[in-house]
């Protein structure tokens, strides 16, 4: 229905740049079936943001005895809720230390596998070598394999990674004090790990990207004289801005939201991310919402400003990987 | 020195030694470029691959895991066999095939409502001309963007029987025609009889359906988006004047040319759907009686609350070879009807 009159519509008013505001009008009240649709949708996945929101600044009184709609009614409102998730509550493990600890594993878990992803993306495309396309099988392959399958070779791993050198000096001889180290209570550890699993979706989605890239641009830049890593910083990591920011932020939400790997990797409390701190939470206070619900938001919230800062490159990104130019 | 001249110069630099460095140069150059991906990845995807793989085949437990512990003992296909003949005592009630059935069941069924809720919200989104484009998909992939964690929270908190939100709006709304409230006393959770006769799926299935929907259809409608804006006006243009109708529009010209960006999100879809262990773990805890348990957070439970690592090891070999044959099968079928594209 609508395919048709707008073709006639545009038909209309093609000569004027700008339709006067009464004709928008009433094309947008000829959409109002589209827009009740849309509106309706959007109500219905608003309503447990919003829900999440209103409850965790309700009093706890109120959250027992009345749904979170009836707070508009009450209009009784206040921040005690989170001045109490942020309160220390002995030991180290409060939300302010979780909320850094989230930062910290963050930021380098996502642009360690963006520039290394990247770096591989490009040579993938661009450059010519033996096995190029069964490495390049062999990396995509791991984007079915369950994470869960590495996770205790790599614990063995970590509660002593330098015995593989160990054995290797003691098998040539050499009496070597190496210093026993946990990478189980070190944020490289959760680096690693999440760098490696973030690893074949950055490659996927880059290569298809870069693959996109004209060739001529190439080509003269080798005229000029310039090497292949000169092409690759100059040239294709600049014009590649959408696709770089768009997997820069799936992947800092990918780890900012992890569950799993914090919870196997980060034994020690001192480094658990908000995620475990929120997991913890739960089953501290369980129905107990007033609390889990001021938690939960804030562990919400940057992944939110983030999201809707760059909205942008999110969804480019998410057509760089599936729909071939 | 100073009179070197061009010529001497040129053929310096094709003399034989500096070309064959400058041809190594150039044949090591591409791995250097996958050397900082690769070597993480060895580490901590390849090798613990392989060693899973050893794993497997070994009754590797808790007892293996301290240091300087005996290695473990070679079983043979005992694990693989045993998972295969439900012969995990461990875990009450273990069904691999059961599982197996089932979590083929969820992904498919939830992917095809993912599909067809977001290539027909994408084609609305796509009117022309209509207003607040980007606030609707702003707001339809909110869900993306929220941890799974505060997400599957918030929902088992609406399905509690007593104070969730949809048992309280169910009977609000049933107070309105006169059905008592205690109709909508409804356990979607724990209820262990089957809502529709028949059909052995719990109420905790639905709403699992009900929550992953929710969460699955918006990445469907933004690559459905982005492809419906690359489709030419033209096309419809033209079947207009031949007189096909809307209708015949979006089957002919709007779902072919769909097609080639669908297909990988799709496939995509299917092994996210596949190994969704946040949603079920933490809204339904693959209860009740493990009827909406799947196969991660079987392997989840072998690892982390039985310790049983060997059988947890060959499990996910299962896992793998199953979402490969998914993969292969559905690439297949999406190959085998390409000749469908106009």
């Amino acid at each position: 229905m609508t395919t048709r009159s707008e073709s006639v519509a545009t038909g209309k008013f093609a000569a004027s740049e700008r339709e006067p505001l009464s004709t928008r009008l009433v094309e947008f009240l000829g959409k109002a079936p589209i827009h009740f649709v849309l509106i309706l949708i959007s109500v219905i996945w608003l309503v447990p943001t919003v829900g999440l929101l209103v409850t965790s600044v309700r009093e706890r009184q109120d959250i027992l005895t009345s749904g979170w709609w009836m707070a508009f009614v009450q209009g009784r409102f206040t921040l005690a809720n989170y001045l109490r998730v942020m309160q220390p509550t002995g030991g180290s493990d409060t939300i302010g230390l979780n909320f850094i600890n989230s930062l910290i594993i963050t930021i380098p878990s996502t642009f360690l596998p963006v520039f290394f992803g990247a770096m591989a993306a490009y040579a993938f495309a661009w450059l010519k070598f033996r096995w190029r396309d069964t490495i390049f099988l062999v990396i995509i392959a791991l984007l079915i394999v369950p994470l869960q399958m590495t996770f205790v070779p790599v614990l063995q791993l970590y509660n002593d990674p330098l015995a593989p050198l160990r054995a290797l000096f003691a098998l040539v001889g050499l009496q070597l004090n190496l210093p026993k180290i946990q990478l189980t209570s070190s944020f490289v550890g959760l680096w690693l790990a999440h760098t490696a699993y973030g690893l074949p979706f950055a490659i996927f989605l880059l290569r298809s990207f870069f693959v996109g890239l004209p060739r001529d641009l190439f080509e003269a830049a080798k005229m000029d004289g310039s090497s292949e890593f000169g092409i690759f910083v100059r040239i294709v990591l600049p014009l590649s801005v959408p696709a770089l920011a768009s997997i820069t932020i799936f992947q800092f939400l990918w780890v900012w939201n992890d569950l799993l790997v914090a919870l196997i990797y980060a034994q020690s409390p001192s480094l658990q991310p908000l995620t475990v701190g929120l997991n913890n939470m739960l089953s501290t206070y369980g129905p107990e919402w007033d609390i889990v619900s001021a938690g939960a938001f804030l562990t919400m919230i940057v992944p939110l400003i983030v999201f809707f800062s760059l909205q942008r490159y999110f969804v480019t990104g998410l057509l760089a990987g599936s729909v071939k130019a | 020195m100073a009179t070197l001249t061009r010529e001497q110069a040129r053929a310096q630099m094709t003399a034989p030694g500096t070309t064959r460095r400058k041809s190594f140069w150039k044949l090591t150059n591409p791995y250097l470029y996958l050397l900082p991906a690769m070597a993480v990845m060895a580490v901590m995807t390849y090798y613990p691959m392989a060693y899973g793989i050893w794993m497997s085949f070994t009754d590797y437990g808790l007892k293996n895991l301290r240091v300087n512990s005996a290695a473990p003992d070679f079983v043979g296909l005992q694990n693989y066999i045993a998972i295969l003949t439900n012969n995990v005592p461990q875990i009450a009630n273990f069904d691999f095939f059961y599982t197996l059935f089932f979590n083929l069941f969820w992904t498919f069924s939830n992917v095809i409502f993912h599909v067809v809720i977001g290539v027909l919200i994408a084609v609305l989104l796509n009117a022309k001309g209509l207003w607040f484009k980007g606030v609707y998909r702003a707001i339809f992939v909110l869900p993306i963007v929220i941890p799974t964690l505060v997400v599957a929270n918030v929902w088992r908190n609406m399905f509690d029987p007593d104070f969730g939100a949809i048992n309280q709006f169910l009977a609000s709304m049933g107070g309105l025609i006169g059905i008592s409230p205690a109709t909508f006393h409804i356990r979607w959770i724990e209820s262990l009889n089957p809502p529709i006769p028949g059909i052995p799926l719990p109420l905790a299935y639905f709403a699992l359906l009900i929550t992953n929907i929710w969460l699955g259809w918006p990445f469907m409608t933004i690559v459905a988006t982005g492809a419906l804006q690359s489709i030419s006006k033209d096309f419809y243009e033209a079947a207009s004047i031949d007189g096909a109708s809307p209708t015949q529009q979006f089957f002919s010209i709007t779902l072919p040319l769909l097609r080639p960006a669908m297909v990988p999100a799709i496939i995509y879809g299917i092994t996210l759907t596949f190994n969704l262990f946040n949603l079920i773990y933490f809204v339904s805890g693959g209860g009740p009686l493990r009827e909406t348990e799947i196969l991660v957070t079987t392997a989840f439970r072998l690892v982390n609350e039985q310790s049983l690592y060997g059988v947890a090891a060959a499990f996910a070999m299962y896992i793998a070879i199953i979402l490969l044959i998914i993969t292969l099968v559905t690439n297949r079928i999406s190959r085998a009807t390409e000749s469908y594209d106009v």
